[in-house]
């Protein structure tokens, strides 16, 4: 497959990063852009929580706001993210569904080959956890959610090669169960970064390089570098506004 | 007088090998008035889960709740429970707060 492939490390807000990755939804969806990855970071650090979550039970506000750490709600499931801006990749994928991508458990899997090939050319055996996590010794260094529409998709997720995990820890509230049912009393214990597995430091760059490397081995993809289009940036920036919304992060 | 039973429910589950569901329940004589069903799960397409609420809404029954799950769960796909998990859960809570119905 012939993959288009978008690079932005500059940073945006999550607000704007959010609305691009569902323009990139609409617009594929629609036919107007091609299968699209794109590698990008937040800046400043932010919070995306989970389609479905409640702010409030799942985000220490006052410590996000006092940390200067944005907070938005995804049009993707799953859980609370934090997004450090000096310690974790995101990417997202735009795919028209074809045949592997119809079954959904199985497009999740099918796609985080590519986190775990970018894994393997760190040397670091990696491997997916169902639902939507990679994990690395058993503690998790990545997860993705998907939206879908009629004829696209568009997975996120992320890579965490040197995130703040003291500040991950303080900032997200996982529900007291959720520990329960890992027998974990901290988050802590249960996440990890590539830096942490390596026991160095790694540069943005050679994370870039083995994502980049890892998608293109897994989905066995040809791909070829591009910038956003107009109508994705013209769209985002419609967008943008609902991110930033209070009413849009509060309603549930 | 007019006796008016409220009762306002919020509890959590962990779904084993899935994800938490966290149900938030007002209910009125035995009338369900309020929900919302939050948490870190998956349903494709999302939009399933706000109309299920509307249809659970004004339900005061444990029949009414199953035929409000089994008009959704044909036109959409969970991930991190299951529909059935679903009905045990919201069923169990009722039956709670008033009894068999």
């Amino acid at each position: 497959m012939k993959l288009r492939l978008v690079v932005d490390l500059e940073g945006a807000s999550a607000y704007k990063q959010m609305a691009i990755d569902e323009a990139m939804l609409i617009l594929r969806n629609d036919g107007i852009i091609a299968d699209t990855l794109r590698i990008y970071r937040f800046k400043p650090s932010a919070v995306t929580i989970g389609y479905f979550q409640r702010l409030h039970e799942v985000v220490n506000i006052e410590f996000a706001r006092s940390h200067g750490i944005d907070v938005t709600r995804r049009f993707t499931g799953g859980g609370a993210v934090y997004h450090d801006s000096e310690g974790e990749l995101t990417y997202s994928i735009a795919l028209a569904i074809y045949e592997p991508l119809k079954d959904i458990q199985k497009s999740y899997e099918y796609i985080c080959r590519g986190i775990v090939e970018a894994l393997n050319v760190l040397d670091i055996k990696a491997e997916f956890r169902p639902i939507n996590d990679v994990v690395v010794q058993e503690k998790k260094i990545s997860g993705s959610a998907q939206a879908r529409k009629q004829r696209a998709l568009l997975q996120h997720g992320t890579l965490m090669y040197a995130t703040n995990l003291d500040i991950l820890a303080q900032v997200l509230k996982p529900p007291k169960e959720k520990l329960i049912s890992k027998h974990i009393r901290d988050i802590r214990e249960r996440i990890t970064t590539i830096s942490i597995v390596l026991g160095r430091s790694i540069s943005t760059d050679e994370v870039l390089k083995a994502l980049i490397h890892g998608f293109r081995k897994a989905l066995n993809a040809e791909l070829y570098e591009d910038t956003y289009t107009e109508k994705e940036l013209r769209l985002a920036e419609e967008l943008e506004s609902k991110y930033r919304d209070p009413k849009w992060i509060n309603r549930r | 007088m007019i006796y008016i039973a409220v009762k306002t429910i919020s509890k959590t589950f962990r779904i084993p090998n899935g994800k938490t569901l966290t149900i938030e329940m007002k209910i009125v004589n035995c009338r369900i008035v309020e929900i919302t069903l939050s948490g870190d799960f998956f349903v494709y397409p999302e939009t399933a889960i706000e109309e299920l609420e509307n249809l659970l809404k004004m339900c005061s029954s444990i029949e009414c709740i199953e035929k409000a799950i089994d008009k959704v769960l044909n036109k959409a796909t969970p991930l991190g429970f299951t529909w059935n998990d679903l009905k045990t859960i919201l069923t169990s809570l009722y039956h709670e707060v008033c009894g068999m119905r």
